[in-house]
């Protein structure tokens, strides 16, 4: 290296780099206890009775958060601020639907995130694309456990990537 | 990383856990507070914000933050460092649990980056909490103090091990630190196959 010249990057460790490095008390060891209270299948069985309550509410929650994000996409603000409440409610949907079932809508939930953070501006210019992911959300809700559809619904997320790509 | 999920036969009490949740979403809520109560622990509260959760920390020590990274006005992300920063040790070294449903290398690495103890990805399940409290509570982490980072230590070892190599490795890729502490896979290099044949056969 020619003298006067920086270099390129600088070095991780400075000599006057402190680095302490510490137990903290396991506070975990102390609470929690083994080959004492109940297996992770009694656990599982006793969550399982309270969370089948739960889901009963599920479509109603779903249909909210469709009804909130067509709000959100009429609202009066500034697109990006749109777009970012409707990707908390997709996020949402992403990561509880498949706990009561409802995988195809957490899949068109998290499709619709994924378009969110890849092609934001094209979502901007194609609106249309938004509308047809959240119609998508009610449709899959309805048809979820439907075998009728079955074809349809292997489909659905195919035809909603389809649609962003023709967008682009 | 190590599980504790194929020993679930071991009965563990956690009875006497104190869990805070901080997530804004009202039903995930719900949805972790009947897995928790079916995991028979009692002691769960809830926080709407970053800025509540943390209020709730100092009012009273939880034993185990579970956080959520995508939150409004302050971030999963933000809140854990602002734990690791805070003037009161036994707030510093929470065990912070991130609960999210980024499952993304990135993601998971801004949240280790972060301070936080361990990840779990959306959906949860009691079997996946389970497993994570137990592996936490099993394997605790030194935690590591410079002017810019605090909180446990984020280098995983890869110890070497000196047994048959019977991992199924169809591709020929190599596995390798990536100089972060994370495992990659390299790709496969073909001469040094043959060179690898070459001495076998010898």
């Amino acid at each position: 290296m020619s003298e006067g010249k920086k270099p390129s990057s600088t070095p991780r460790l400075k000599a006057d780099h402190e680095v302490e490095f510490y137990t903290p008390r396991n506070r975990l060891a102390e609470v929690i206890r083994p080959n004492t209270g109940h297996t992770l299948k009694e656990m599982e069985f006793a969550a399982e009775q309270r969370i089948r309550k739960l889901g009963e509410n599920y479509p109603d929650i779903v249909k909210q958060a469709v009804a909130s994000m067509k709000a959100d996409l009429a609202a009066r603000k500034p697109f990006k601020e749109r777009l970012e409440d409707i990707f908390m409610r997709a996020h949402d949907l992403k990561g509880q639907a498949a706990t009561f079932n409802y995988q195809l809508v957490g899949e068109v939930g998290k499709s619709l995130c994924a378009a969110i953070r890849a092609v934001p501006d094209l979502l901007e210019k194609e609106q249309d694309i938004l509308e047809l992911h959240i119609n998508a959300i009610s449709w899959a809700l309805q048809h979820e456990h439907d075998d009728k559809v079955k074809l349809q619904k292997s489909e659905l997320i195919n035809s909603l990537h389809e649609s962003i790509k023709k967008g682009q | 990383m190590s599980s504790n999920l194929f020993g679930h036969n071991t009965k563990y009490n956690f009875g006497d856990l104190k869990v805070l949740i901080v997530d804004d979403n009202q039903h995930m809520h719900n949805i972790l507070r009947d897995m928790l109560l079916g995991m028979r622990i009692k002691k769960i509260r809830h926080a709407l914000s970053a800025k509540e959760g943390l209020q709730m920390a100092e009012s009273e020590l939880p034993d185990i933050m579970i956080v959520d990274l995508l939150m409004k006005p302050v971030s999963g992300f933000e809140m854990i460092k602002k734990v690791r920063n805070h003037d009161d040790e036994a707030i510093r070294d929470l065990a912070v649990l991130v609960l999210t449903s980024y499952s993304t290398v990135e993601h998971v690495r801004q949240a280790r980056d972060s301070g936080a103890n361990e990840v779990l990805c959306k959906p949860v399940s009691v079997a996946g909490l389970f497993d994570r409290f137990t592996y936490m509570r099993d394997h605790p982490r030194q935690f590591v103090k410079t002017s810019d980072y605090t909180g446990p230590d984020r280098r995983r070892t890869l110890r070497g091990f000196d047994g048959e190599d019977r991992r199924k490795n169809p591709e020929g890729t190599n596995i390798a630190d990536d100089g972060k502490g994370e495992a990659i896979q390299t790709p496969h290099n073909p001469e040094m196959t043959k060179q690898k044949e070459a001495q076998a056969h010898e």
